[in-house]
């Protein structure tokens, strides 16, 4: 095995990244929708929302197979119709990501919007604006760093994504390898240093997301909460 | 004059509230103690909470009814809502609060205009943490302003301010209550605002209206508002200043009656004229002219009315201006006191509060 490093790096940020943006609308969506709502199928959605938080990932891998693969309904429906192969290619790698990454983005974007008071948003409709754009220019800015947040901790947790995508992706370099499953193929034929090397770009990887995230959450007024 | 039509039940925390009202006078004033749902009053009439029936109209326009199941969204209402804690958005300046408010659709009254009346130009900048509690509410209040409101509902908009600076917004919304002459419904259980801002008192209690009448009638007979007052009761009185006399700490008012009290001294300038209020439950009743009391007002009298209930009795004295005292049943019967009664009412110069000027 030769390590195409480079290769390596820039796959392993694409499918994390694309792996985020494939959720966020749906994850920033459900999150609101459960801080607001309280109808009596909310905890049923909830809990089904942070399922892939609490099982093992080759569960969700092994469920993703079942779904994914070619001679399955949607595998098949994909591959039929589209000509679209998903499992043991890089789009495995990306679902796989971002079916594990999506509890987290959802539970912090959540407890974003909870936090602000929902009486500022009644107060912005009795001033004349819709629910749509109430929710654009009053809760999405004010939840804005706890979005920022939740993204930074999705993207991280899709970074280092490893038992279900190695479960529905397989672990082929140049294909559908990202730097986790890399290390651990490293260690398995016992080229220790190599692998230490990934683990040491893992790591810079995280730290400057987050640095990112502060950033760009500074860039931001501060803000003070106006309670009386 | 614009009509609002309030007729509604809306259950709330161990009670519902049960109104029906038809409010035509320019400003009417909803007052009682807090917890009895007034301001959910407000909040139902802005469309943020539902009612369980009823039917709200402002003129002929319904804006909520059960039999016809209309219930118009709250942006559609053009109800102007400014909440105790005024509610800015804090990522958004001042200016960009108020533009927040401006619609397009709809007439409405131009930012410059309400920023010259409520004296705000000078904050346009700032981000809504850092004002005080009194130019927050200026702003809330100027935001609901420019969304061109047919009804104004605001609540509490004293609540947030210390008695010091009460004297300083009150000029702002009566000016606005001037300049712009739009319906209003002002939730308050503040007596002075209640006295010089509204045209018209609704007594809510336990979600129910109890008591309703001008300013005065309510204001200074316990019984106009329910039961309300018998917790506490503050006598209101119209004075005119007739001396100062700073070294002796008093200042000397007379009403209309020819009732005379010294009340505590104030440097306030060519000031002739201000409500005073006293609490039933600071005043002192006795049968015979006390000696060698330090109290300055001693004023003689005669029972007017009693009203008992529950162990308390609230007596009216004629002095020639009523005066509510409020004294146990014990002490009603200990000092024979009965209707005609010849009594001497003891204020302490302490005991005038000075609530504030017309």
């Amino acid at each position: 095995m030769t390590l195409d490093l480079l290769h390596l790096v820039g796959f392993t940020v694409q499918v994390a990244l694309a792996g985020v943006v494939l959720i966020l609308p749906l994850g920033v969506g459900l999150g609101f929708w459960l801080a607001r709502t309280e109808r009596p199928g909310k905890s049923l959605i909830e809990t089904l929302a942070t399922l892939p938080l609490v099982l093992p990932p080759t569960v969700v891998g092994l469920f993703l197979l079942e779904l994914f693969g070619r001679n399955r309904p949607i595998g098949r429906f994909l591959y039929e119709s589209f000509g679209i192969s998903v499992a043991f290619t890089w789009r495995a790698v990306v679902i796989a990501s971002a079916v594990v990454a999506f509890p987290l983005l959802v539970r912090t974007v959540k407890a974003s919007f909870e936090e602000i008071d929902p009486r500022l948003e009644a107060v912005a409709r009795t001033l004349g604006k819709g629910p749509l754009s109430v929710f654009v220019k009053v809760s999405l800015p004010l939840a804005f760093r706890g979005i920022l947040a939740g993204t930074v901790l999705a993207f991280s947790r899709a970074l280092g994504e490893f038992g279900a995508t190695i479960l529905v992706a397989g672990n082929i370099p140049g294909e559908t390898q990202t730097l986790s499953l890399a290390i651990f193929q490293l260690v398995q034929l016992g080229r220790d240093p190599e692998a230490y090397r990934l683990a040491a770009i893992t790591v810079m990887i995280a730290l400057a997301a987050i640095f990112t995230a502060e950033r760009l959450s500074r860039t931001k007024r501060p803000k003070q909460r106006a309670r009386a | 004059m614009t009509v609002i039509h309030v007729e509604m039940r809306l259950p709330l925390d161990g009670f519902d509230l049960a109104v029906s009202l038809d409010l035509d006078r320019p400003v009417t004033a909803l007052f009682g103690p807090s917890g009895v749902g007034k301001t959910s009053l407000l909040e139902t009439i802005a469309g943020l909470r539902t009612p369980s029936e009823g039917e709200i109209r402002i003129d002929d326009e319904v804006l909520f009814s059960s039999t016809s199941r209309r219930n118009l969204p709250p942006e559609k209402r053009r109800v102007g809502y400014v909440p105790q804690d005024a509610l800015l958005f804090p990522h958004l300046t001042v200016h960009q609060n108020l533009r927040f408010g401006v619609r397009d659709s709809a007439p409405s009254i131009p930012i410059e205009s309400v920023v010259e009346a409520l004296e705000i130009g000078h904050l346009l900048d700032r981000d809504p943490g850092t004002l005080s509690g009194g130019e927050r509410q200026r702003v809330a209040l100027g935001r609901a302003l420019v969304s061109g409101p047919r009804l104004l509902l605001l609540d509490e908009p004293l609540a947030a301010l210390d008695a010091g600076l009460k004297d300083r917004i009150l000029p702002y919304l009566r000016r606005v209550r001037e300049t712009y002459r739009l319906p209003a419904i002002v939730v308050s259980h503040d007596v002075f605002e209640v006295l010089t801002l509204s045209d018209e008192v609704v007594v809510v209690d336990q979600g129910a209206v109890v008591g309703r009448g001008s300013p005065r009638e309510v204001l200074t007979r316990p019984g106009a508002a329910g039961g309300f007052f018998r917790g506490r009761f503050e006598n209101v009185l119209d004075v005119r200043v007739v001396a100062q006399e700073p070294e002796e700490g008093i200042t000397r008012v007379v009403t209309s009656n020819g009732l005379s009290l010294a009340v505590p001294y104030r440097d306030s300038g060519s000031e002739s004229q201000m409500w005073i209020g006293i609490l039933a439950d600071d005043i002192l009743l006795a049968r015979t002219r006390p000696e060698g009391l330090s109290a300055r007002n001693i004023l003689k009298g005669s029972v007017t009315a009693i009203d008992e209930s529950e162990g308390i009795a609230m007596v009216q004295v004629s002095t020639p201006d009523p005066l509510y005292v409020k004294l146990t049943h014990r002490a009603v019967a200990q000092l024979q006191v009965s209707e005609g009664s010849a009594v001497h009412l003891i204020i302490k110069t302490h005991s005038c509060h000075r609530l504030g000027t017309q």
